[in-house]
């Protein structure tokens, strides 16, 4: 078992930050979000969240498509195969963690 | 930070069902629906089922095209995995709504001693609740009022068979407050409606 700081560290920070953690874990739910719908869920502003969304793409966890719903433009996010196995390692890891966590103090 | 991300899960993979205000409209045609043998008294038929006919088509018509336009607008879409709810959906209409049915049938046709239709609608409202997200305390209370209506008939009030119209207007009611208290959980989760009038991804 690491030591309790090695194992924190040991983290993938692209996947573990606040907001593209929870981008992520929302999309592990479905199929496809907008861009809408994860930015009420976030509480991010636009430029905010395009940045990590852009982040998430360029690592290819997620793929970014736009369309038109009616006459509006409409940006919709899924999870790649990869960032599918990226965060579910991740809540394996966090989920190992919390287990490993309750021996630390002994 | 967990029960956050629990419910984050919770409410993405269930959002139609957490868009509560689809089923205050559908709510309250039932409570109308609940007073059609009364209406029919009052002006009889063809008339009394063309109103609970208009009834249910603008309410429907409110659920689907007002309200499921509203949610798109303020809070965006989620598009689910195909099948993801395959068992929510076996079990509701293999078990669910056939108890449910036969529940009705019995209460209406052998008059029986205790409502039973009250224990079957209590039970599915529970069911509901724990296959669309769990949470939702309202529903726990909703589910127990009506397993305490099956009560009713023992106590000489009125039989199951009189009482099983008006159980479609205490359900209309649990519609209308469940789908209430359903909208503020999502509030609470997404934050306040703000509608899109641009691009919602044009800064990507």
């Amino acid at each position: 078992m690491a030591a309790p700081f090695e194992a924190i560290a040991d983290l993938d920070r692209l996947v573990h930050e606040p907001a593209r953690l929870a981008v992520l874990t929302a999309l592990s739910m479905c199929r496809a979000a907008d861009f809408l719908y994860l930015q009420r869920l976030t509480g991010l502003s636009k430029g905010n969240l395009s940045s990590h969304l852009t982040k998430l793409e360029d690592a290819q966890l997620v793929s970014i498509e736009k369309e038109f719903v009616g006459k509006m433009p409409n940006t919709r996010v899924a999870l790649t195969r990869s960032g599918r196995a990226a965060i579910e390692r991740h809540w394996k890891r966090l989920d190992e963690l919390r287990r490993d966590a309750s021996n630390w103090s002994e | 930070m967990t029960a956050n991300l629990e419910r984050v899960r919770a409410v993405t993979a269930n959002f139609f069902f957490w868009q509560g205000l689809r089923w205050v409209p559908l709510g309250i045609a039932l409570i109308l629906l609940s007073f059609g043998p009364l209406t029919k008294r009052a002006i009889g038929d063809p008339w009394a089922s063309i109103i609970s006919l208009t009834t249910l088509f603008i309410a429907l018509w409110l659920s689907t095209t007002v309200l499921g336009g509203y949610y798109a607008r303020a809070y965006g879409r989620v598009q689910l995995m195909p099948g993801q709810h395959a068992r929510r959906d076996t079990i509701k209409w293999l078990v669910v709504y056939p108890v449910m049915f036969v529940a009705m049938i019995l209460d209406w046709r052998i008059n029986a001693p205790v409502l039973l239709s009250g224990a079957a609608f209590g039970a599915g409202i529970e069911a509901y609740r724990r296959s669309t997200g769990g949470g939702r305390q309202h529903y726990i209370v909703a589910a127990t009022l009506f397993a305490l209506l099956t009560f009713i008939p023992t106590l000489g009030l009125a039989t199951s068979r009189e009482l099983l119209v008006p159980l479609f207007g205490v359900l209309g009611v649990v519609y209308v407050v469940g789908g209430v208290l359903d909208h503020r959980e999502l509030v609470r989760v997404l934050g306040p409606a703000r509608m899109a009038t641009e691009d919602n991804g044009s800064a990507i």
